[in-house]
């Protein structure tokens, strides 16, 4: 079958060549409505003929008639207008509402235009135009706040990163539950990132300005004919078709943005860098005096006594040194500095990012054939250093009548892309390593890390001048290049054959053939930019990936009215598609020979190789589809989807593959039944039933074994095998009965419109039931598999999603349109797998020292887990049995006699901890038009839903936010007490919250051991048995890998976003008209432009996910700062 | 019209018969396209058995960070260091176990069944109980209870629930299978298959496999020593008659990984700290001279003329350090370091002598021994001696020491077997250093130097605490394999702790005797491991220094405490 999309590509070239001529006498025109605003699409007909066109953008129109004839202009929804031509040349018609019917087409599923007033299922429409002006990399970040019961969280991946979208919460098991993306029939993957660098998913490779329209098709029901990849939903994206235009049909639009970070999280600027103290288990500077070990804000010497800055070489780095006061000090390279906080430091590793967007787009056509051709090109620098994007990208796309009952839909799209050095979303430096004196701009420079002796800074070297720490953060920043080159091919041909009145067939054919290449440059950090290790001595990195998609389809409709209040059309079909990769990735290994020389043959070891087929699939699937109307006022629909897939056969061609979708609607216009009062313009009630279906992974059924490298004992060269392992190195074993998926959803809803359509209400509400998904339930690893695939679960999601329209204010001039939009999702499991109540979406095991998701019988998807939180505490008795006590459930006090410091104990029992599950998020939508004029203000809002920020965590350990001051000093409220171990006085204590655990005991400094187990610090501090804690000891452990509790970095995400401020204007045609122009507008664009509220601690961003994951909301350490985007659009048509 | 009309009709046609059609023919397709070609489809056991015992190694780096250097070596005060928390990446011996050695040995016994031919694998067969009863001990002896007999059943008989078997039956299984083993092993004619290159430890001689075995009963027979006293004798007899015996030799017998780049430690060697020499250890081996001595550790900064240099400014060095020891550059210091604060403060201080001078004044330990390519180190290469022949000495000097020798053959008396062990301890660290291009202890075959540390007062046997002698060298020579001499430390509780031959340093704080082994994966095995630790005595999952430190494995219910031995 795979030639044959070549064909269909071949037949799709053959049809641009053949555009017919145009015609002559020609009738031009305007259509505008009550308001003077041109009316776009409507249809203009020569009455008796089949001759038409329909308006342009501009309501504009042109048609070759015979003197005296009719023509009829309608559109749905608008009055139909007849006007005899007689002997104009010029018609300008002005078509009224039709406040009967509501008349709105949107496209559905398979690219079928539907009159949304017939639709038993909620579905959300938004112009492509309203998506291109904001001027994002991603469609996905441009839909945040546009459609109810969407969820967009944006990450931290920087330019071409992706953004997180889920519909109707997570409805498997797995961690992308995103939905697919189809353009124009053509199906587009929608990976999920996983941490790291991120260079965004295929997605991203999507032109905004190519978008006629977009449909979110939110219900199982608009998702049951796509089959199993849209179990998640469809994001269905319509391209834009040429017409025929008065001008010449060309039309420019050129953008300007910047991105301006604006701010970091809220960074103490008291204290610089210093260590916490001598306890055993850091090693502290020798330049500290003897006697010092337990204070912290002094400075070490040298041996000439001059002070210097802790350079806290080999550890990560705190600020417990002293505050500033302008001394003057030894800076980490041996000169003289002045001692002071440098409050911008962490915006300063940052800049204003800009960017360039230039939009060329020609279309014309004639009755018979249209085109449209369309250049974009994006050139931009991110906010992060040197990150880049360069895309250009063509489409072109035809129609044409071969004659009155065959027509022809073409096209192809051409993009390629380069994405240059997106962040790595690691822990960040300004966190973990540098102090608040770290002045960015001086040790940013390159002769500042770069060591003389070659390479990064070494610290650990006698001869090395330059102690500054952390300087492979800009070695690798600006050394180290990262690149991805992206080119994406699609194609697609569409043949429509009208065979009978009532019956058309369809056949249509697509492909997408992606390449990819990346390549990872880096500098060795060793001695002469040489060594022996990838680190030391640098590596080159060339993968290439390959991922070709090809999809047939051939569709007969049928359209009849039956009686006059009874009518059906529907459609049968049948498909078959799917996909390949190829992947080759090969680096060097054991640093270059020659460094800084970036090719696979500079390899010190043998280079690592390794590739082959990737993951593949095909699937067969067959589809009908019926829709009866009754009086215009009861629509059903019924439509059932068989699918074959690959992915359920076993080697030996035995196995079930098929599973079906049937699903069935009903929406009844109860307004059209009932007689309604006057302001009671518009009422519907819709109801869907679906089930869908969906398989397992390719290859997984089919098991084999894992060529895992080879051993080099004894001098040999041994190839081992292992069975059966994940890409995680996971083993499982396949339950033998593994049967496809079933979701079912129903959903009802409601549209009301009042008062002339001035207000509208449209309400849904669903529930959704996922079960027998194809789960790796995890196994004891002592049975000799981590994992068995069985069929497992029962996850469903229900919620109500409301979104309210008004026109609060209409006139000759100016108009108000507001929308406001709700929605919540409540996400419950109702059933794992056997007894089992938790099942880990992430590593289990991860849990011993950090927060991982789960899905939790009786719970949801997303409940953030732990062995790490504080214990409470449980007093008892002699026995060991409970007793009562007023301490009860307070945190239990770890003590560290090493460290004279009392801090919250970790429990090292599972808690649940948190959820990642929002309560609800809701957007207020403004838009406001004054002549040319429109202003557009969206917010936007997410409120509830836990996020992991291990900044905070990290943070914390360093002593570098604002939160750590309290009690530095007596200044900050530190307690000041003479220590009875040492006779010296200190200011820098604390008494921690908290109960002692029974049987803890405390040597006291004249060595006799009292036992403080079930007192509370306090109590055991007003008994002397214990001191005030330092600070920056109880900080320290607090924070630190072995000792840290979970508690205070789990927090709330919420947040209220003025999303975006946009203001257009639109000059007059006349005015155009002397520029030689059809028309000429200009838009000034901000987006992100500031949190109106943020729950996150130190006013860390909200949108800081390392990972798309849909399971995972979590912050790893790398805070991008608040960043706003300012875009200047000019649009200009001739 | 009609023309297209007519290839639309046809297309139909074809598309919808060939969906009816594919629940026959087009299965066949789906077959190929869902079959992964990135996997090999017929196992080989050569390289099955590769995987599993290269994984016996490999994963020890992880192992000699986070257990070894930090907390066991700790705990036998083999050396000091800054105390931390046992950290969550203990254990990996055991899910190693479990995931990367054992499946592959239950692979290949599974594919061996099905072959035809299958005596010709009865030796493989074999080998592959000895490599899981040698880990399988590695990992009893830090867990107690767990599951073996019903292991790895899983993928063939959907078993997902194993039982944990308690340490008695976990040593009585695998007696029972040593045994078959050393009989296949032995049985086995000219015609037996062999592993090719992957068994790259005896290189298919058998008979070395066979010796392994025996050496493993002796291990287990010291760890059931103060359970039952008449299986660990009838174990040590059964051990000493049989024709083919333990390891014998310190060549091709001992069981040793050899592969020329292998740097499981690295620079880690100093992860959060570096590591000294324990006074007690260092004092020691100082005091009898012991060629050990400079392989273990490194000397400090008192070389060459610092004498001078101390007059010329002044200073005097603290008093713990003899200003006319000859090995004054060898120094040790308290192993709880909260014991004795004077000293410790110089593991991690200097002893300031001028402006520009200072002396560090204890001994770490020899990096390079450990780590032979730590740091900018390019040449060396790591030997790591798994099971060795004088830990088999040892083991048999012990017995028959303590009399349990009686009525057979022992090939040689107490003491005849201590200075076999020694000397085979002092040859295998010398070469371990030779490989590794650190100090050594000295040059050519050392017999000289070995004869005259024997000859040591404070070595050879006096009649009065030899028992003490055999083990206190048991103990040196375990500084290489931490497991060992975790188990020896808890199992006979010498070092004493007052002690006039060799006393261990003071200690206050409490020492785990076992890990808290996690639970499974919640929803899984739970059950059979919630029993299993409260069988033992165990508060499950409690992780507590004060718990670990008091609920005793089955194997150390009995023994003494730290330094308490008799």
């Amino acid at each position: 079958m795979k030639p044959l999309y070549i064909k269909c590509f071949s037949i799709l070239l053959l049809c641009f060549l053949a555009l017919s001529t145009f015609a002559q006498n020609t009738i031009k025109g305007k259509i505008t409505d009550q308001s003077g605003q041109p009316i776009p699409g409507v249809s203009v007909t020569e009455k008796g003929t089949r001759n038409g066109t329909s308006s342009d953008a501009n309501g504009a129109f042109s048609i070759n008639v015979k003197q005296g004839s009719t023509l009829i202009f309608s559109s749905v929804g608008l009055i139909p207008k007849e006007v005899i031509v007689g002997a104009l040349s010029t018609v300008n018609v002005t078509l009224n509402e039709d406040a009967q019917s509501l008349g709105e087409v949107v496209v559905t599923a398979l690219g079928i235009k539907k009159e949304k007033r017939n639709l038993g299922y909620a579905i959300t429409e938004i112009k492509g135009s309203d998506l291109s002006s904001t001027n994002e990399v991603n469609p996905i970040n441009a839909l945040q706040g546009k459609a109810t019961g969407v969820s967009i969280d944006q990450s931290a991946g920087g330019l071409a990163g992706n953004a997180r979208i889920l519909i109707r919460g997570n409805s498997t098991f797995g961690t992308n539950n995103q939905p697919i993306f189809v353009v124009d029939g053509v199906i587009i993957d929608n990976d999920v990132s996983t941490g790291g660098r991120d260079f965004g998913n295929d997605i991203k490779n999507l032109n905004m300005d190519d978008f006629e329209s977009v449909s979110i098709l939110k219900g199982s029901s608009a998702a049951a004919l796509y089959g199993l990849r849209a179990i998640n939903g469809v994001v269905l994206i319509t391209t834009k078709k040429g017409k025929l235009n008065k001008g010449l049909g060309i039309s420019v639009s050129q953008s300007f943005n910047i991105q301006q970070p604006y701010r970091g999280p809220d960074f103490q600027n008291e204290f610089g860098g210093g260590t916490v103290g001598n306890f055993f288990t850091d090693t502290r500077d020798p330049g500290y005096k003897t006697g010092q070990d337990w204070d912290t804000k002094v400075f070490p010497t040298n041996a000439s006594g001059q002070p210097y800055i802790d350079p806290q070489k080999n550890r990560e780095l705190e600020n417990w040194g002293p505050r500033f006061a302008n001394q003057q000090v030894l800076n980490y390279d041996g000169t003289m500095t002045t001692y002071k906080a440098v409050p911008n430091n962490y915006l300063d590793a940052f800049q204003t990012g800009k960017g360039y967007l230039t939009n060329i787009a020609i279309d014309g056509g004639t009755e018979k054939a249209t085109f449209r051709f369309s250049y974009s090109r994006n050139q931009s620098e991110g906010f992060n250093l040197r990150n880049k994007l360069n895309k250009n990208a063509f489409s072109l796309r035809s129609t044409y009548k071969i004659n009155d009952a065959i027509s022809v839909d073409a096209g192809v799209d051409y993009s390629a892309l380069r994405g240059e050095n997106p962040p790595n979303l690691g822990l960040n430096n300004y966190i973990w390593i540098f102090p608040r004196n770290y002045d960015t701009k001086y040790w940013m420079q390159q002769a500042k890390y770069t060591s003389s002796l070659g390479g990064v800074p070494k610290v650990y070297d006698a001869a090395e001048t330059n102690f500054v720490p952390g300087a492979d953060y800009w070695f690798r920043l600006f050394e180290n290049n990262y690149y991805q080159n992206e080119q994406m091919v699609r194609g697609r041909l569409t043949i429509n054959a009208k065979l009978k009145d009532w019956v058309s067939v369809q056949a249509e054919g697509n492909f997408i053939n992606l390449n990819t290449k990346n390549e990872s440059k880096e500098l060795g950090q060793g001695y002469n930019f040489t060594g022996s290790d990838n680190t030391s001595g640098g590596r080159y990195q060339l993968i290439q990936k390959n991922k070709q998609s090809y999809f047939l389809k051939m569709m007969a409709m049928f359209n009849k009215e039956i009686t006059k209040d009874f009518s059906f059309n529907g459609f049968v079909g049948g498909e078959i598609q799917g996909y390949t990769q190829t992947v080759s990735d090969a680096q060097t290994d054991g640093g270059l020979v020659f460094p800084a020389n970036y090719f696979l043959d500079n390899s010190r070891k043998p280079q690592i190789s390794t590739g082959g087929t990737g993951a593949r699939k095909t699937f067969n699937s067959i589809y009908a589809s019926a829709d009866f109307s009754y009086k215009n006022q009861l629509y059903l629909q019924a439509t059932y989807r068989g699918d074959w897939s690959s992915a359920l056969v076993y080697t030996n061609a035995t196995g079930n593959p098929f599973f079906s979708y049937p699903a069935v609607s009903l929406s009844w216009i109860f307004s059209e039944t009932f007689k309604m009062p006057q302001w009671f313009s518009f009422g519907k009630l819709r109801a869907n039933l679906t089930v869908l279906g969906g398989d397992v992974d390719a290859f997984v059924i089919n098991p084999g074994y894992r060529l895992t490298g080879f051993s080099t004992a004894g001098g040999n060269n041994n190839p081992m095998l292992t069975y059966l392992v994940d890409a995680n190195g996971q083993s499982f074993a396949v339950d033998k009965n593994i049967k496809p998926l079933r979701k079912i959803g129903k959903e009802i809803g409601a549209e009301l419109k009042f008062f002339k359509n001035r207000l509208g209400l449209d309400a849904t509400y669903y529930i959704d039931n996922n079960k027998n998904q194809g789960t790796y339930i995890p196994a004891a690893p002592e049975t000799g598999v981590n994992n068995i695939l069985v069929n497992a679960g029962n996850i469903q999601n229900s919620g109500i999603e409301l979104s309210l329209t008004g026109t609060p204010v209409k006139n000759n001039n100016f108009e108000w349109n507001t929308t406001l939009t709700y929605s919540r999702n409540r996400n419950k499991i109702i059933e794992l797998y056997g007894d089992i109540d938790y099942y880990a979406l992430q590593n289990e095991g991860d849990a011993n020292n950090d927060q991982i998701p789960f899905a939790k019988v009786g719970g949801a998807y997303g409940i953030i887990r732990t062995k790490i939180h504080s214990k409470s505490f449980q007093a008892t008795d002699a026995n060991g049995n409970p007793v009562a006590s007023p301490n009860n459930g307070k945190t239990v006090l770890a003590w560290r006699s090493d460290a004279r410091a009392g801090f919250p104990q970790r429990s090292n029992q599972w808690q649940d901890v948190g959820d990642i599950n929002a309560k609800f998020r809701g957007s207020i939508d403004n838009t406001f038009r004054y002549k040319g004029f429109s202003l557009n203000i969206l917010v936007d809002a997410k409120i509830g839903g836990d996020m992991v920020v291990t900044s905070q965590r990290y943070g914390t350990h360093t002593g570098i936010f604002e939160n750590s001051l309290q009690g530095r000093d007596k200044d900050h409220g530190g307690i000041v007490w003479t220590s009875k171990y040492d006779g010296k006085t200190y200011d820098d204590g604390i008494i921690p919250d908290g109960v002692f655990d029974n049987g803890q005991t405390v040597t006291q400094a004249n060595n006799t051991i009292v036992n403080v187990g079930g007192m509370t610090y306090q109590e055991a501090y007003e008994k002397g048995f214990v001191e005030p804690t330092h600070l920056p000891q109880y900080n320290y452990r607090l924070g630190s890998f072995s000792t840290a509790v979970g508690d205070y970095w789990v927090v709330e995400n919420s947040w209220v976003s003025l999303r975006q401020v946009a203001l257009n204007f639109q000059f007059s045609p006349a005015f155009a008209a002397k520029l030689k122009m059809s028309n000429l507008g200009i838009s000034l664009i901000g987006r992100d432009l500031f949190y109106l509220y943020n729950s996150l601690p130190n006013n860390i961003n909200p949108a800081s996910n390392s990972t798309t994951k849909t399971s995972v909301n979590r912050e790893d350490g790398f805070v991008p700062p608040m960043t706003r985007y300012f875009g200047l659009t000019l649009k200009a048509g001739f | 019209m009609n023309h297209i009309n007519h290839i639309t009709k046809k297309l139909a046609i074809v598309l919808l018969s060939g969906f009816t059609l594919c629940n026959f023919s087009c299965k066949k397709n789906f077959a190929e396209t869902n079959t992964n070609p990135s996997v090999v489809t017929k196992p080989d056991i050569n390289a099955l058995f590769s995987y599993s015992v290269e994984n016996l190694e490999s994963y020890q780096g992880t192992e000699w960070i986070w257990e070894n250097l930090e907390q066991l070596l700790r705990y036998t005060q083999h050396l000091t260091t800054d105390p931390y928390e046992l950290s969550t990446n203990i254990n990996s011996r055991y899910r190693t176990y479990y995931n990367s050695i054992l499946p592959n040995l239950f692979a290949i016994r599974n594919e061996v069944a099905t072959r035809a031919d299958k005596d010709r694998y009865k030796n493989i067969n074999a080998v592959t109980y000895i490599v899981q009863i040698l880990h399988g001990l590695k990992v009893t002896d830090m867990n107690g209870s767990i599951p073996y007999s019903q292991a790895i059943q899983g993928r063939v008989d959907n078993n997902f629930k194993p039982v944990y078997d308690n340490q008695k039956a976990l040593y009585d299984t695998w007696l029972k299978e040593l045994d078959a083993s050393l009989a296949d092993l032995k049985a086995g004619g000219s015609d037996q298959v062999n592993f090719g290159a992957a068994d790259f430890f005896y290189k298919n001689v058998w008979v070395n496999w066979a010796k392994l075995a025996n050496t493993l009963k002796l291990r287990i027979a010291v760890r059931y020593e103060k359970q039952d006293l008449e299986i660990a004798k009838r174990i040590f007899k059964e051990v000493m008659t049989d024709a083919t015996g333990p390891i014998d030799n310190d060549d091709a017998g001992q069981f040793v990984y050899d592969k020329p780049e292998h740097n499981p430690i690295g620079n880690d060697i100093d992860y959060r700290s570096p590591r000294f020499g324990t006074s007690s250890i260092v004092n020691f081996l100082k005091s009898n001279n012991d060629p050990r001595l400079k392989i273990y550790f490194s000397p400090n900064d008192l070389l060459g003329n610092f004498k001078d240099v101390l007059v010329a400014n002044g200073k005097t060095l603290p008093s713990f350090i003899n200003l006319n020891d000859p090995l004054i550059m060898y120094q040790g210091g308290p192993a709880d370091w909260t014991t004795d604060p004077a000293v410790a403060t110089y593991y991690k201080n200097a002893f300031p002598v001028s402006a520009s001078v200072s002396y560090k004044l204890m001994s770490t330990i020899n990096k390079k021994f450990f780590a032979p390519r730590y740091g900018s180190n390019t040449t060396g290469k790591m030997l790591d001696y798994m099971v060795t022949y004088a830990e088999t000495c040892f083991y048999i000097a012990e017995f028959v020491q303590k009399g349990y020798g009686a009525g057979f053959d022992t090939k040689g008396s107490a003491e005849d077997w201590y200075k076999k062990g020694v000397t085979s301890s002092i040859k295998t660290m010398n070469k371990i250093a030779v490989n590794a291009v650190s100090a050594t202890g000295f040059e050519g075959n050392g017999d000289a130097e070995i004869a005259a540390y024997l000859n040591q007062p404070g070595v050879r046997f006096n009649g009065s605490n030899d028992l003490e002698r055999i083990y206190i060298q048991e103990y040196l020579n375990f500084y290489r394999l931490a497991n060992e001499a975790f188990t020896f430390c808890r199992r006979t509780g010498y070092p004493k702790n007052s002690s006039a031959y060799y006393a261990r340093n003071a200690w206050n704080e409490p020492i785990p005797r076992r890990y808290a082994l996690d639970e499974p994966p919640v929803g899984t095995n739970n059950e059979n491991w919630l029993k299993a630790q409260q069988e033992q005595g165990f508060t499950p999952g409690n992780k507590e220094l004060q718990v670990l430190s008091t609920q005793r494995l089955w194997f150390d219910k009995n023994s003494p405490n730290f330094g308490g031995g008799n």
